[in-house]
């Protein structure tokens, strides 16, 4: 509130004013991208299956912990999902079947939804292990005509 | 001579809360629902609805009235969460991008209001209702037919199949309850949802230490005198539109600690009842035109969503039928509004002749001074 | 030019461009497949079944009361009215002439109440006015389900007490205005004689009470208190008539929207009629304080004519239903215009 009427006052309070409105506004947005970037939900799907080349097999039993998250055991073929918020994203699994990587970073790009996180190509230490996955097709998703009409009159 | 005045003022002053304290009381053994799950609800209630009464406390300490323009605070905060669906930042995270997209709404709608009812002074109650009406034709634009084609939107599962437009219902899921959680404490067997209560508290501290500043002094000194604080040097039109620019962005944090509760948005309508139970509430509590405090509005929260929960189930035991209780309930709220503010009116217009009674016992010769204005 | 401007500044920019507006719409409806006579003939139509409400709110403006948002008062002694008649079984011309009749004593009786009420918050009366409004509809429909009414025509079906939310009069009076002398001219249209007759009857009825000695003290008392005090005049006393006189002429006017609309809306149903009814008198060119007969007739020709032509006509133009956003912000707009309006506040 440091609005306080504009005339007659000297041009250095002016400018402090001036200088003192645009780092609030700076630290707005600053403070809008910080919420922005660090709730943004995302959903990883957790899938354990033999990849595709055949270079790494399907654990027949693995517990994946990501970030603080409850634990998830998958049992070969297993595909499980966790919702977490922000980017940049901790994985580690534990299994008594042999890996040749226990734990990696990754980090999600801001506009996807959804992410598919094969566990065999983390354990093998493949970098791409976590890609962008892409529902089928997203336009029936919710339920559709019921919800439709349009809001009631008042008067 | 005063002792017997103060008693009378005392009494007009409480009527309101003395009839929903009687009728609450003979309804709630009716209802027969259990103490246990009363308490619930009324906790749950007053962390979702406190917020949104404060916000009219500065307008009153003005002396603008009940800000029934707080409405357009909801919608701003309705459309903050709009986006934090549409863009899928969860949780507290998601409430508080919420506001943060509010904010900027709020301000801009609060100043618009603001200086709208500037040019209605002395009507300022009738005519910030019909701002919040015209408003809810802007707002049901932006929403039904510029988001979507003008304003883009990623998520479909919140635009109408036609393309643009949201739906009717919005599913706030990915925030639902998540203030109320985020510290959720049981006490005595209740669910208490202490971060909601912190908020609400911080709220109260804020309000009490604004009162004291110069901005706030400066307001109270305009709901005194409009005259006299123009004369004194008070920027009176400017201070009047702070108050509801305050007012509306209250409004808007309110709005979105109510839908996080609900879990559910109906898009358009949620607002619609925002202001009448606010002021209900308030009213409901013992506030006036005039004057409304802290505890005004935790009483009335707590009577007025008493007489809510027990009045439905109180006319089904009585009358066979829910809707009369629902009906009864609509029509004492309403009638208590319209009750607080005849009495006030009425009291107001008393004291201008008491006041003019004893100018003229005052006056050396009343010949003198004949004509009243 | 400047005669122009002048009249501009009087009418006010607001009314001509609804004016314009509304011209525009009918010179656009030919072009997209709406039928002019069909459109005019609803107009008419909707006009007369609007016009008393509005031509209700004439009195209160014109003794100081301000615009009354409480005109459900005057709705509710409609409703008395007309399902007393509906239950006594009348029919036809005495069913709407009975329903009349009853609702006339409601109406003074509730009128004296609500002006009772009035007088004691001078200054203060719109926003109370509003909720007094909403009080006595939402009180009267916890009544609608309590009363004796037993005409199996009105009441709710299943072995249920209470009156359904709409009663059709169908069989009752239905139209009955409507029909009288109506004039049917081509395919689409309807001049619906008997109904405007009604209205320029009471219009007539009004214009003529504000000629006799009562009538100019209560404008005199709306205008300028203190000389009407000065004069003699009980300030109280006319503004107690003026909202007497506002509540039957609501009362009767729901009564020409029911028979036309074919319906009694019970319920919640006139907890917001008010509203529509007060922006048309501010189309009409009214002031808070200030109507004429001019008013109500302009102001409801507009008001209705744009409810009837934006949704046909936004319809076809923009393949989207506008309409509801166009009323509610032009309807709004109007009142908004009027309430912030630098006139004298009336106290």
């Amino acid at each position: 509130m440091s609005a306080n009427g504009t005339n007659g006052i000297s041009p250095a309070l002016r400018r402090r004013r001036l200088v003192v409105r645009a780092c609030l506004v700076a630290l707005y947005l600053a403070v809008g991208a910080w919420v922005m970037l660090s709730g943004r939900e995302h959903t990883l799907l957790l899938d354990n299956k033999a990849l595709a080349d055949g270079s790494a097999p399907a654990f027949r039993r693995v517990k994946v912990y990501v970030d603080r998250h409850d634990p998830i055991e998958l049992y070969a073929r297993d595909r499980d999902m966790i919702k977490v918020r922000g980017q940049g994203h901790k994985i580690r699994i534990e299994t008594n079947e042999g890996a040749e990587r226990l734990e990696a970073s990754f980090r999600l790009a801001f506009g996807e939804d959804m992410f598919l996180v094969s566990v065999p190509a983390m354990a093998k230490g493949d970098d791409g292990f976590c890609e962008v996955f892409k529902t089928a097709d997203e336009a029936p998703r919710a339920e559709p005509s019921a919800d439709e009409a349009t809001p009631e009159p008042t008067f | 001579m005063t002792k017997r005045f103060d008693f009378k003022r005392f009494v007009a002053d409480n009527v309101v809360v003395v009839i929903f304290l009687v009728l609450t009381a003979i309804a709630t053994p009716i209802s027969g629902l259990s103490a246990n799950y009363i308490i619930q609800d009324i906790i749950t209630r007053i962390g979702r609805n406190s917020f949104l009464v404060f916000s009219l406390i500065l307008p009153v300490m003005a002396g603008m009235g009940l800000n029934f323009g707080m409405v357009l605070g909801a919608m701003a905060g309705e459309i903050g969460l709009i986006f934090a669906v549409d863009w899928g930042i969860s949780g507290v995270w998601g409430l508080g991008f919420a506001s943060l997209v509010g904010l900027p709404i709020a301000v801009a709608l609060g100043w618009l209001c603001g200086s709208i009812l500037n040019r209605a002074k002395g009507r300022e109650m009738a005519t910030g209702y019909i701002i919040g009406f015209f408003m809810d034709g802007v707002y049901q634009f932006a929403v039904l037919y510029l988001m979507g084609s003008l304003i883009p939107m990623r998520s479909l599962a919140i635009t109408l199949s036609r393309g643009y437009g949201i739906r009717n219902t919005l599913n706030l899921d990915s925030v639902r309850q998540s203030l109320d959680n985020l510290a959720m404490v049981k006490v005595f067997g209740f669910n208490v949802p202490v971060a909601t209560y912190l908020v609400v508290a911080a709220l109260c501290v804020f309000i009490v230490w604004f009162r004291k500043t110069k901005l706030g002094q400066d307001m109270r000194a305009i709901g005194q005198d409009q005259g006299v604080s123009n004369a004194s040097g008070i920027p009176v039109e400017k201070t009047r539109i702070i108050a509801i620019v305050v007012s509306t962005v209250l409004a808007m944090v309110g709005q979105i600690i109510f839908l996080q509760n609900m879990g559910n948005m109906a898009t358009y309508n949620a607002h619609r009842q925002t202001g009448f139970f606010a002021v209900a509430a308030i009213l409901v509590g013992g506030a006036s035109v005039t004057k409304a405090t802290i505890p005004n509005v935790f009483v009335g929260v707590v009577l007025l969503h008493l007489m809510y929960i027990v009045m439905p189930r109180a006319g089904a035991e009585l009358f066979g039928s829910a809707q009369i209780g629902e009906y009864f309930r609509d029509a004492f709220s309403y009638g208590a509004i319209a009750l607080a503010l005849v009495l006030h009116a009425w009291r107001k217009r008393r004291g201008v002749e008491i006041d003019r009674a004893g100018l003229r016992r005052n006056t050396v010769s009343p010949d003198a001074k004949g004509g009243q204005a | 030019m400047r005669k122009i401007k002048e009249f501009a500044a009087d009418f006010g920019w607001p009314r001509i461009i609804i004016f314009l507006f509304l011209v525009s719409l009918f010179i656009v409806a030919p072009f997209v497949g709406v039928s002019i006579s069909r459109s005019l003939s609803d107009t008419l139509n909707r006009f007369g079944q609007n016009a008393i409400l509005v031509l209700a709110l004439v009195p209160m403006v014109q003794s100081g009361c301000g615009l009354n948002f409480g005109l459900p008062v005057g709705i509710i002694a409609g409703l008395l009215g007309s399902t007393i008649a509906m239950q006594l079984g009348l029919t036809g011309w005495l069913g709407f002439i009975g329903a009349v009749a009853i609702c006339v004593p409601f109406g003074l009786l509730l009128g004296w109440l609500y002006g009772q009420l009035l007088n004691k918050v001078k200054g203060e009366e719109m926003t109370i006015a509003m909720y007094v409004g909403f009080s006595i509809v939402t009180f009267f429909s916890i009544l609608w389900l309590l009363l004796p009414y037993s005409n199996p025509a009105m009441i709710w079906g299943y072995g249920g007490a209470g009156l359904r939310t709409t009663i059709t009069l169908d069989n009752y009076w239905s139209k009955i205005l409507n029909d009288f002398l109506a004039v049917r001219i081509g395919s689409g249209f309807v001049f619906p004689t008997g109904m405007i007759l009604f209205f320029a009857l009471c219009a007539f009825f009004v214009y003529l009470f504000f000629r006799t000695k009562t009538g100019t003290a209560m404008t005199a008392v709306g205008s300028n208190p203190d000389f009407a005090r000065a004069g003699g005049v009980s300030s109280d006393k006319m503004r107690t008539v003026s909202v007497m006189l506002s509540t039957v002429l609501g009362g009767v006017g729901i009564l020409v929207y029911q028979q036309s609309f074919g319906f009694i809306q019970l319920y919640q149903a006139p907890l917001y009629m008010a509203f529509p009814a007060v922006a048309a008198l501010l189309i009409g060119g009214a002031s808070v304080n200030k109507a004429s007969m001019i008013n109500v007739v302009v102001g409801t020709l507009l008001f209705q004519g744009i409810l009837t032509m934006t949704p046909s006509v936004i319809n076809s133009i923009l393949q989207t239903d506008m309409s509801e956003v166009i009323r509610i912000v032009l309807s709004n707009g109007m009142i908004l215009y009027a309430l912030t309006r630098k006139t004298k506040v009336s106290k």
